[in-house]
């Protein structure tokens, strides 16, 4: 009410100088920290106090979209007639058109957060990551391999050279000795002794 | 289609977002608060703080020992500060300012920043007087009156509930009153100042209810026997009070006694003859300055000459002058029983600043024998323009608690120096609060390095190699300061270093590091010694890599008639080029003149004399060239054809294209219009763009979804003109925002675009064929961003020539102005969330990489936009197969609220932010950003993220690791397989 009082006043003064203008009113929640109020496209700024009540002053009649600059919250931001539906009143829509109370009551959204958040260690993203995946398979196919066609049945091994021998054909089949880990070529310790 | 949105949006998201713990790294912020209006000293909870109120509007309290901002409070945009006033006792600070529209406001602050309340003392007024008054009055700051003009104002001091107002009207006599005082009962509030006008000047006096403001009598006036001086407030002094004016002619001095019982204590007015006191002449420079002296004032009567003036006797009390005829600062304190006025000027060397100190005691006054020198750190700081002295107490070696005297100068340039015991403490380069213009400059490559520094992949083997070889400069040697010296500053590989040069309202030239925000040199330009205001920079481009590029200013003297000169400065090291070049008159315009071939190659060679020319319009349109030797008339002469440039005449609303003409005059060369382009009537808010002439394009051609092809209408010579229009014919319809688009070279017209229903100011960016306007919506006020897409009627692409064309080069100089093509806009328009204050492009290297739109906001931040979101093509409903192919957005009327990971300056805020300036790196893919306002913001923006850099924390040890685990397997196994490969073959 202290603040309707002021602003009757400074339009009851305005009245006979110059434009008539309205105070625009509220309180934000900002844990003490003082923001700003202001209506895009104008001058118009109001700056919280130390209870959280601000005041923006002389705003001709007009219809305004109130902003919070505030770096470290988001605000919503408000739509204001002053003095245009109802002359010599405030009134205040929120961006769904609803009408709010007055003098403003302005809560924060949240806490704002600029960043990008960095994840942490992943072993299961490290693991899928396709270099690591190719890394695997070599490794795979140079160590293991080797290994399991050592411990592999003979017999199973005959008939997996059988089939191979089959499918390659006899004229490009390699020699079944290559395929028992046997060179074809005259040894060289033979040959120099 | 908000799940499609959304979609994007996270896409563009990680185009340029930052993590936490880059904030810092890859980004600097400076925070400025402004030239000093007012300071108050006060020490609190063991630290020493100075309240100060700026000239960019800002409350702020600096730690007087350190210079660092304790807390800082700016007021809103546009509010200019006239009054301060501390209580220390209670804790508070009271700040007096104008709002735009010329209300008096004021605003209790408590000592720890915190506002308390804030009050519009008197309604906007057109024709505001100037200046206004706040004092507290009563114990415990219990009330504030505020004296404006003719009105006296009583607002309650602990709820800032305005009590009551009083204001003399009474016809050709209205009062404007200047000083206030509270009788010792507390009844009645007695005011003081001057009434009337010319012959009628009266001192006046008035007694009000301190309660009601009721007048308790007529107000008294006392005919003073000239004119009185209209254009300052009359002062009052200390007990025993005598109120003092100056008359019109400013050569008398003119002041009555006055007592506690209610009637003038002298009765007559007094003057004294202020010639007899010194040789020096009163004049327009005589002003009274306020003292905490009893019954005293202070008298400057002119350049270097200062009168302590003892009231009781009309008689000076003490006169001392400056060694030096110039700009004086004075500054006064109260301790304990004794009084400090100390003077600062400009000493004998005209680089020194020197301190004169007078101390007042009940005794008398005595000037201390010899004056002090006045230490500031290094840099162009000018002359001394306020000082403002505090008191504190320190223990000598005996243990003996001694008055100890703490300074704050204000230099010329706005700078801000603490001073303390005959020692600077700390200087804060306050000029940068106010910038005019910033400019990106790259420093040169070192010739060592340039014939292999091709691409960043070369830069850290070089520096490596440099810095191990020892090659000078190699490794990015700095400027040795303010001098500059032979340190060079070098290009580093990735183009990140570069110098921000920043021309501001002082018109000092600062030249700050872009990687870590240090002052690289300052330059505050003169003329024979006389402070000059700068009306131009110009950066004149190296026309070979590793030459160090320059700056041009062209300044005038501040006196009547002005003189114009043109100075060249080194960009790198701040030193001066060559003597000032002499102007007949202002520029107009000016640019580079084209190097030659045989320029070019005598500098490759190594020559030192400058090649590069300069061209000067003049005012009568002739030009002048620098140097105006032989060889720059051939090269401009060889250049002239295709050179052009246009004029904006605001107030006659007209653009004129220029190009140039031979004269009769040897070397003489002239302007001349080749078209003019007329506004309408009832155009208003004029802004005008053009693309920068530097930007690189990559692709001449826009690809479709559907495999086809736009191609862009590009040309280097677009000028985009912005304005209001409110159509005379229907002006129900309110006001429209046209943009025309303008071709610079032929003044013909390729698009206008109108958006009905909006109004200016409209500010304006271009880049390849897009030009983007911001306007806001009537009468909502909604802040609007509008784009315009040109392209050219192609019927059938020629997809080799755009495989063999789409280089830069290529693309853009094939075309040629003289044959004019008209384009097809596509054009659409958007509300966004937050108010803009102006934009720019990012730009790259090669223009490969997408750009981004950068928007300075209202409120301080900035705000990345891709310029995807900007598409004129995005669909209305839902989009089709190509569409979706090609990325296309559905068409929402609203950009925003836009995710925060979009705001490059994160939790900063660059206060009265006035422009955005993009420049490219060496790497593709990094624009460097800068915001600049009260405050600057510097940034390195990625709009297609590092795709040609390793991120900054790549983890180099692990690769190393892996490196080198590959080549120890190698050698291992190799090793492993012949021992195996011999033993079964010996097997």
């Amino acid at each position: 009410m202290a603040v309707w009082a002021g602003a009757a006043l400074v339009t009851a003064h305005a009245a006979s100088g110059g434009e008539p203008g309205l105070a625009v009113s509220g309180r934000v929640s900002s844990d003490m920290r003082t923001v700003r109020v202001h209506l895009q496209g104008t001058p118009y700024t109001g700056i919280s106090r130390q209870d959280g009540t601000f005041t923006i002053h002389n705003v001709p009649p007009g219809v305004y979209t109130l902003e919070v600059i505030d770096s470290l919250s988001v605000w919503p931001q408000l739509e204001v007639d002053v003095g245009v539906r109802q002359p010599g009143r405030v009134q205040a829509l929120s961006a769904r058109k609803e009408t709010l109370v007055y003098p403003l009551q302005l809560e924060p959204l949240g806490a704002a957060n600029y960043f990008e958040k960095r994840e942490g260690f992943n072993l299961r993203a490290m693991l899928m990551n396709p270099m690591v995946l190719t890394m695997g398979f070599s490794f795979f196919s140079i160590f293991l391999m080797p290994q399991l066609m050592k411990n592999i049945d003979p017999e199973a091994l005959k008939e997996m050279q059988d089939a191979q021998k089959q499918l390659l054909g006899g004229a490009s089949a390699a020699p079944p000795a290559a395929l028992e880990g046997k060179s074809a070529a005259p040894k060289r310790g033979a040959v120099s002794t | 289609m908000l799940r499609a949105i959304a979609l994007l949006l996270g896409a563009l998201l990680g185009a340029s977002a930052l993590y936490e713990d880059q904030a810092g790294e890859l980004d600097w912020y400076r925070q400025n608060v402004g030239a000093v209006l007012h300071a108050d000293f006060h020490t609190a909870q063991g630290r020493r703080l100075v309240f100060v109120s700026t000239d960019v509007g800002m409350v702020a309290a600096l730690d007087a020992t350190t210079g660092e901002t304790a807390w800082r409070q700016p007021l809103p945009a546009g509010e200019r500060i006239v009054a301060q006033a501390i209580a220390p006792g209670a804790g508070a600070l009271l700040v007096g300012s104008l709002a735009p529209d010329g209300a008096l406001m004021a605003r209790r602050w408590t000592l720890d920043g915190d506002l308390v309340w804030d009050v519009a003392v008197l309604p906007p007024a057109p024709d505001a007087p100037s200046p206004a008054a706040l004092a507290f009055v009563g114990d415990g700051a219990e009330s504030v009156v505020a004296l404006w003009g003719a009105s006296v104002t009583l607002v309650r001091g602990h709820t800032g509930e305005r009590a009551w107002a009083w204001t003399h009207e009474a016809g050709e006599v209205s009062a404007s009153w200047g000083g206030v005082h509270l009788t010792a009962d507390r009844s009645t509030l007695v005011v003081y100042g001057r009434a009337g006008a010319g012959r009628s000047s009266a001192l006046a006096r008035a007694e009000l209810a301190f309660a009601s403001g009721a007048p308790a009598s007529e107000v008294q006036l006392a005919r003073a026997p000239s004119a009185l001086d209209e254009a300052d407030a009359a002062v009052l002094t200390l007990e025993p009070r005598f109120v003092v004016t100056l008359d019109a002619a400013r050569t008398h001095l003119v002041f009555q006694a006055d007592g506690d019982d209610g009637a003038h204590g002298g009765g007559a007015v007094r003057t004294s003859t202020m010639g007899a006191w010194s040789h020096a002449s009163a004049g327009a420079h005589a002003r009274i300055l306020r003292v905490p002296l009893p019954g005293a004032v202070l008298v400057r009567l002119g350049e270097g000459h200062v009168v302590l003036v003892d009231l009781t006797t009309g008689e000076p009390h003490v006169r001392w002058e400056a060694r030096a005829a110039g700009p004086v600062a004075i500054g006064s304190l109260r301790a304990g029983a004794q009084a400090i006025v100390a003077a600062v000027y400009a000493g004998a060397p005209a680089a020194s600043l020197e301190q004169s100190t007078v101390l007042v005691t009940a005794g008398g006054a005595e000037v201390l024998p010899s004056p002090s020198a006045v230490p500031l750190t290094r840099g162009s700081y000018g002359a001394p323009s306020a000082l403002y002295l505090g008191s504190y107490s320190k223990k000598d070696g005996g243990g003996v608690v001694q008055i100890a005297q703490r300074a704050l100068l204000v230099t010329a340039d706005g700078a801000v120096h603490g001073l303390a015991d005959a020692r600077a403490l700390w200087a804060r380069e306050e000029a940068l609060a106010r910038p005019e213009q910033l400019e990106f400059l790259a420093p040169p490559r070192a010739r060592e390095t340039e014939a292999l520094a091709d691409g960043p992949q070369y830069g850290q083997l070089l520096r490596a190699a440099t810095r191990a070889l020892g090659v000078a400069g190699g490794a990015g040697a700095r400027p040795d300061g303010a001098s500059g010296g032979g340190g060079a500053l070098f290009a580093d590989s990735f183009g990140f270093r570069k110098l921000v040069v920043v021309r501001t309202a002082s018109s000092k030239v600062l030249a700050l590091r872009a990687d870590d925000g240090g002052v690289a040199w300052s330059a505050l330009p003169s003329l024979d010694g006389q402070p000059v205001e700068t009306l131009t920079m110009v950066v004149v481009p190296a026309p070979i890599t590793h030459l160090d590029t320059d700056l041009l200013l062209v300044v005038r003297t501040l006196s009547q008639p002005h003189t114009y000169a043109a100075l060249t400065y080194d960009g790198l090291t701040g030193e001066l080029r060559a003597p000032a070049h002499s102007l007949p008159s202002r520029v107009l315009w000016s640019a580079p003149v084209p190097a030659s071939d045989a320029a070019l190659a005598a500098l490759e060679a190594g020559a030192r004399a400058p090649a590069v020319g300069h061209a000067l319009v003049l005012d009568d349109f002739t030009v002048a060239l620098l140097p105006d030797t032989d060889a720059t008339a051939r090269a401009f002469e060889a250049a002239r054809t295709s050179i052009f440039f246009y004029l904006l005449d605001g107030a006659a609303g007209v653009i004129r294209g220029y190009g140039f003409a031979r004269s009769q005059k040897q070397h003489g060369f002239r302007a001349v219009v080749r078209w003019t382009y007329i506004l309408p009537a009832n155009a208003h808010d004029l802004s005008i763009a053009q693309l920068d002439s530097a930007e690189a394009v990559h692709a001449p051609v826009q690809v479709l979804g559907d495999r086809g092809v736009l191609h862009k209408h590009l040309n280097k010579n677009l000028v985009a003109l912005g304005y209001t229009q409110l159509d005379r014919a229907a002006p129900a319809a309110g006001p429209s925002v046209h943009v025309t688009v303008l071709d610079g070279v032929t003044g013909a017209a390729v698009h206008d675009f109108v958006q009905p229903r909006a109004a200016g100011p409209v500010k304006l960016a271009l880049t390849e064929n897009v030009v983007v306007a911001h306007s806001s919506a009537v009468p909502s006020g909604k802040p609007m961003l509008s784009l315009i897409e040109l392209y050219d009627n192609a019927t059938e692409p020629d997809y080799l020539a755009i495989m063999f064309s789409g280089s830069d080069a290529a693309a853009l100089r094939a075309r040629s102005s003289f044959e004019p093509r008209a384009p097809f806009a596509l054009s659409t328009s958007f509300f966004v969330s937050a108010e803009v204050e102006a934009m720019a492009f990012t730009q790259t290297a090669k223009g490969i990489t997408p750009r981004q739109l950068m928007l300075a906001l209202h409120s301080g931040q900035m705000l990345a936009l891709d310029k995807k979101l900007l598409d004129t093509r995005r669909p209305i409903g839902a989009p089709s197969t190509a569409d979706r192919e090609e990325g296309l957005m559905p068409y929402s009327p609203v950009l925003g609220p836009m995710p925060l990971q979009l705001y490059v300056t994160h939790g900063h805020r660059v206060e009265r932010a006035r422009g955005v300036r993009c420049a490219a790196t060496t790497l593709e893919s990094t624009s460097i950003v800068a915001l600049y306002g009260a405050d600057l913001f510097i940034s390195r923006q990625s709009p297609a993220k590092n795709f040609d850099m390793l991120a900054p924390d790549f983890n180099k040890g692990a690769l190393a690791l892996a490196v080198a685990a590959l080549g120890v397997g190698t050698v291992v196994t190799t090793h492993l397989r012949r021992r195996q490969e011999l033993n079964r073959l010996w097997r």
